[in-house]
């Protein structure tokens, strides 16, 4: 009998797995240096009480313990909820609203455009300066210009980041990211056959109608993709808060990841800050892996069926 | 025949600069880089070592020391806090491009010195040539500079936290000159109450002459420990190197928070949430009676422009119409106080020449270097002969507040005295909105406390 050959050892499948490796390995690579490595670090950070010292000093489970003994974390915790519940809403309810308006109410090509690029500027704002513009807008001196606006009808100057830290920091963020979901929508409803507005309109169908029986069925998918991408980027945002109100008053818009990194870098205890993050991490797996098995994410990547 | 000059003369030329580049590459420049913060008028701070530079780079010479040394300096008038400043410190010692010599206030030296950030010092004093130049620094001052008994830095300058009064505003009230100007004194006595402050600030308020009361500090600082201490509140043993939760005086230092803000309203509740600069122009405009500041911002509001019309205030004018003095005493009688939060110069562990990055420090430290600093940027010197200097001594200002000395107090040099810290500004920032009554804000930073420092803890009941 003869050497057997390279052929007759690799499985066709094998053989196409090496051909595509080196598409899919720099890809791999990326992702493994900068989502998984970090992740790991992390996890290895929680295992010590690392302080300023900077020191490897393992303490076990020490300072998961401690979290759960942390007096602010259920005040933390309602923050963030409530931070990612209501941001999320506006996000991609106001998302879909302009995107209807400027897709499906203004039916002028340039036009509709004219207000999408109009809604994108906070995107291509530094967030430094887009924060700025909201600490300044919200100034609570009679020269703040909300101050200002109260201020023509008779109203006196009022404290509007420190009376309603969280409902700012929710708007901020919801303004924010109200244009992804825009984009996404406008897209979305275009892409829906001129035909099925016509059929409806001949059906005797309103405004309220097509959106309610067509529209909205068939931006379903976009519409929870969406849902799911900003609930999992907004549990782990924070650079609008720490601008606009670092967490403050007290503890009154702290959410969790920013409670992390207060902890990591401003108490210079790192170790507690990468178990708040190892936390954080669980959570997010969680929540993804609960979202995507309640919204069905497989039927989502299944090819359209609208042209089929 | 001309052709042969030309090339003659372009020979000397390269000659000559072969000889200056040979010359030039006989010295070897040393970067010493350093970093100091503080307000736009405490930027001596840094340059008084690139002034030192050119006295150390003259004694090189002497020495026939090849090395030349060049001091680049940074200064952050931003407000940037300690926290802050250190995080970025201790990242960039690990990855070893942290600056030579950083300029702190002194609450920072057990971190540095715990974490091994900073050189020790005393073995460099004792043999540096240079190491009597700091002789004559103050001994309290040297002992803000230790950690567990040794030096790790080198003071840099002393201040006051003052309390100043509108005395316009006095005047307007109906106070007689000789009162106004005896008031400093009174306070000094104990005869000028905190309640008699309180009183005084709600009547001015009353009468619609200012606007508030009273402003304190917006951010955290050592203000709110000195009115802690203020209500005899202990905050460190030394003995058992523990920080100190004083309870009572917790309680008693919480309800003056709670009662300037929430009851008399002499005080805006959003006090830790307002814009410094925002700040400082309600001030010098007129708008509030009393301000717990700090001698700094005598010199800084004659350098920074916060008045709107007036822009930088001069001496006279600040003569004129504001007055300063201790923390008034609690009760009729009792002790008034001040705090000193003594900036230091610290040397970074990793420095590549320890030798030089000290002999700046302490050229720098020299009286005229000093003098000039202080009477610049509103801070006291560091030793007597400093403040013999004639810039320092025939100075108005210092010698009306010289006496403060007597009373003042440092913060201990824990490391973890950072935590004490952002609690209790936390617990003040409670009470002052209403959220926390004293009782409740006290278990809450006892709670907190706990949770952070464990058995780093003494609670006093």
């Amino acid at each position: 009998m003869g050497k057997p050959t390279n052929k007759t050892l690799m499985s066709p499948k094998l053989m196409q797995s090496l051909r595509s490796a080196p598409f899919i390995a720099p890809f791999i690579i990326l992702v493994f240096l900068f989502y998984l490595v970090p992740v790991l670090l992390t996890a290895v950070l929680s295992g010590t009480g690392m302080d300023f010292t900077m020191r490897f000093n393992f303490v076990g489970l020490k300072n998961f313990a401690r979290i759960l003994s942390d007096s602010v974390l259920p005040q933390i915790l309602h923050n963030t909820l409530v931070y990612v519940f209501f941001t999320c809403l506006l996000n991609v309810g106001f998302g879909f609203i302009l995107a209807l308006l400027t897709t499906y109410f203004i039916k002028n090509e340039n036009i509709g455009l004219f207000f999408r690029t109009l809604w994108l500027l906070p995107r291509m704002t530094p967030p430094v300066i887009y924060a700025l513009l909201w600490l300044w807008f919200l100034d609570p001196t009679e020269k703040g210009m909300l101050n200002v606006i109260v201020g023509a009808f008779g109203r006196p100057p009022q404290n509007w980041i420190l009376n309603n830290p969280m409902p700012t920091v929710i708007l901020a963020n919801g303004l924010i990211g109200v244009s992804l979901g825009m984009v996404i929508f406008s897209s979305a409803i275009k892409s829906i056959p001129d035909e099925l507005y016509k059929a409806a309109m001949i059906d005797g169908a309103g405004d309220f109608k097509i959106i309610r029986h067509i529209i909205l069925p068939l931006v379903k998918w976009p519409l929870m993709f969406l849902t799911v991408w900003q609930i999992l980027s907004l549990i782990t945002s924070y650079e609008y808060i720490m601008l606009i109100t670092d967490g403050g008053p007290l503890f009154n818009s702290e959410v969790l990841s920013l409670y992390s990194y207060h902890k990591a870098f401003s108490n210079l205890e790192f170790g507690y800050g990468a178990a708040l993050a190892v936390i954080l991490v669980l959570i997010g797996i969680l929540v993804t892996t609960f979202m995507l098995k309640v919204f069905g994410f497989d039927r989502m990547m299944d090819p359209s069926r609208l042209n089929a | 025949m001309k052709k042969a000059l030309n090339l003659f003369f372009i020979f000397l030329l390269v000659l000559g600069m072969t000889i200056v580049g040979f010359a030039s590459e006989e010295y070897e420049t040393v970067i010493i880089r350093v970093s100091s913060k503080g307000s736009a008028a405490d930027v001596a701070r840094g340059q008084n070592l690139v002034r030192a530079a050119e006295e150390l780079n003259r004694w090189l010479a002497q020495k026939n020391d090849k090395r030349r040394v060049k001091v680049e300096h940074i200064h952050d008038s931003s407000g940037t806090d300690d926290n802050e400043t250190n995080r970025r410190f201790f990242l960039a010692w690990h990855s070893g491009h942290a600056e030579d010599i950083i300029a702190l206030p002194h609450s920072n030296v057990a971190l540095y010195a715990e974490g091994n950030y900073a050189l020790p010092l005393d073995e460099l004093i004792k043999t540096s040539e240079f190491g009597s130049l700091l002789e004559g620094i103050y001994d309290n001052l040297w002992e803000a500079a230790k950690y567990k008994g040794r030096i790790y830095a080198v003071p840099q300058d002393a201040e006051a936290r003052v309390l100043f009064y509108r005395k316009d505003v006095l005047a307007q009230m109906g106070w007689r000159e000789q009162e106004i100007a005896d008031l400093a004194e009174k306070i000094r006595e104990g005869q000028f109450t905190l309640e008699d402050m309180i009183a005084l600030g709600k009547q001015a308020q009353e009468q619609k002459l200012v606007d508030w009361g009273f402003y304190h500090r917006p951010t955290n600082g050592p203000a709110f420990t000195m009115i802690l201490r203020a209500f005899g509140g202990e905050v460190y043993n030394a003995e058992a190197d523990k920080i100190v939760l004083d309870k009572k005086a917790l309680t008693k230092a919480l309800a003056f928070f709670r009662r300037i803000t929430q009851e008399e309203k002499i005080t805006p509740e959003g006090m830790t949430i307002m814009e410094w600069r925002n700040l400082h122009q309600v001030w010098v405009e007129g708008d509030v009676l009393f301000w717990l500041g700090g001698t700094w911002h005598w010199g800084e509001y004659q350098q920074v422009p916060y008045h709107s019309t007036l822009g930088e205030l001069t001496e006279d004018y600040m003569f004129a119409n504001m007055g300063y003095a201790l923390f008034p005493a609690v009760e009729q009688g009792g002790r008034p106080v001040t705090l000193t939060n003594p900036f230091v110069y610290m040397i970074n562990s990793k420095t590549k020449h320890p030798d030089l990055a000290f002999a700046l420090v302490a050229l720098a430290s020299q009286p005229e270097y000093n003098a000039l600093h202080a009477v610049n940027s509103g801070h006291m010197v560091i030793s007597p002969d400093a403040a013999e200097q004639p810039l320092y001594k025939e100075n108005a200002f210092f010698k009306s507040v010289a006496y403060m000395l007597e009373y003042t107090m440092t913060q201990p040099n824990t490391p973890r005295w950072n935590n004490f810290t952002t609690a209790l500004y936390k617990a003040v920032q409670a009470v002052e909105l209403g959220q926390q009554t004293p009782e409740e804000a006290v278990g809450w930073m006892e709670e907190q406390l706990k949770h952070d420092l464990g058995d780093q803890l003494l609670i006093l009941e």
